[in-house]
């Protein structure tokens, strides 16, 4: 039995709830939906794409905060400490310092999304930063569903029937034809 | 596990700001803006053709013709079940995975969960191992218990990548494996440290 096809994994997408992983097989994209450690797999089939869109945004989603939260959880605790280890306070803050940062450039950052439309489904990929990658994929994307779709097409156009083969001498004038068979 | 809320269902391709419902066949490719929310996006639009299936009759195939479809008498046979063998015509005909099932094969087999394409529905073991690996680290006194399961998870994670065919993803493995031999060095030294100490 042949196996799965091979898969790229091409990004993610996170909410507060859940995340998707966004595959990329021969046939179709990939969304795999993980909850509370299971897997619910999607696929947008590449000769079902009915539309591919790119857009700039800049949600922040939920990394940023979970960064503020963990910064907030260092940076207290050492104010608490005040002077009694100076080391160690300087340490939690240089930390969360760290961390508040990394939030502040994850919020303002540019995320470029590319969304594939299906019949069914959608799959939607997110790139921070990364404008070369997500006109990379999106090119990619709209490429597969094109051929995807003309092969698809292909097979489906009834076969013509072949016409007669055309004879190997044509007469230049009626004199030059053939005499009639007699009746 | 209580079934979850079903999400809004799809209803085809829409505005990617605000979901709003976009007519893909009058659209040209290039940049858009969106009728309700006036966002700008680039798009392409696509004219996917519908699938059909070509069924012959069995009447049309002639007094020589193909065997009867055993679901279906009316439509002559086009291919054999590659597990039963029964006859089906080009509606019962099922390709994946490269064999040729029957309806009914294709869904005892997909139940079992042989058939890798078919499964939608599985364990993030790799989720699961970086979990408890990194849990593992907090509660570091049970490292003997939590270190093997990590790496049992990793390995799970690592056997169902190779079955899916995935490349990348190879980080997350090597980091459970090593947050799990932290813990087991750690159990370990805390082990010996007791054992020193009487």
């Amino acid at each position: 039995m042949n196996g799965p096809p091979p898969r790229t994994y091409l990004g993610s997408v996170r909410s507060w709830g859940d995340r998707a992983n966004i595959y990329r097989t021969s046939e179709a994209l990939e969304v795999d939906l993980i909850d509370h450690y299971e897997v619910r797999r999607r696929r947008v089939f590449f000769d079902e794409v009915q539309l591919v869109t790119l857009h700039e945004t800049r949600a922040a989603g939920p990394l940023p905060w979970v960064y503020y939260l963990l910064a907030s959880a260092l940076i207290l605790p050492a104010l608490i400490i005040g002077s009694d280890s100076p080391i160690f306070r300087n340490t939690l803050l240089a930390i969360g310092a760290a961390l508040v940062l990394t939030a502040l450039a994850m919020a303002l950052s540019p995320v470029w999304v590319v969304t594939a439309f299906g019949k069914r489904t959608r799959a939607q990929i997110r790139f921070r930063w990364r404008e070369a990658k997500a006109r990379s994929v999106y090119a990619d994307v709209c490429r597969a569903a094109g051929e995807a779709q003309r092969t698809l097409a292909g097979r489906m156009r009834p076969s013509l029937e072949e016409p007669p083969p055309p004879p190997s001498e044509l007469p230049l004038s009626d004199s030059d034809a053939l005499p009639l068979p007699p009746a | 596990m209580p079934e979850r809320a079903v999400p809004s269902a799809y209803t085809g391709p829409g505005c990617p700001w605000c979901g709003a419902e976009l007519e893909a066949d009058r659209m040209i490719a290039g940049g858009q803006i969106c009728p309700r929310c006036a966002r700008p996006f680039l798009a392409t639009p696509f004219f996917p053709p519908e699938p059909r299936v070509q069924v012959e009759a069995l009447a049309a195939a002639g007094p020589e013709g193909a065997a009867p479809c055993a679901r279906h008498a009316g439509n002559a046979a086009v291919a054999n079940c590659s597990r039963c063998g029964v006859f089906m015509c080009a509606l019962c005909r099922i390709e994946i995975d490269g064999k040729e099932l029957c309806p009914s094969c294709f869904e005892r087999l997909s139940a079992e969960g042989i058939l890798s394409t078919a499964q939608n529905r599985y364990r993030d073991y790799r989720g699961m191992s970086l979990s408890v690996g990194v849990l593992g680290c907090l509660v570091y006194f049970l490292g003997l218990l939590t270190g093997p399961a990590t790496l049992y998870l990793a390995y799970l994670g690592y056997k169902q990548r190779k079955q899916m065919n995935e490349s990348g993803g190879i980080v997350s493995l090597v980091a459970a494996i090593l947050l799990g031999l932290v813990q087991i060095g750690f159990g370990l030294f805390l082990i010996f440290a007791m054992v020193g100490l009487q």
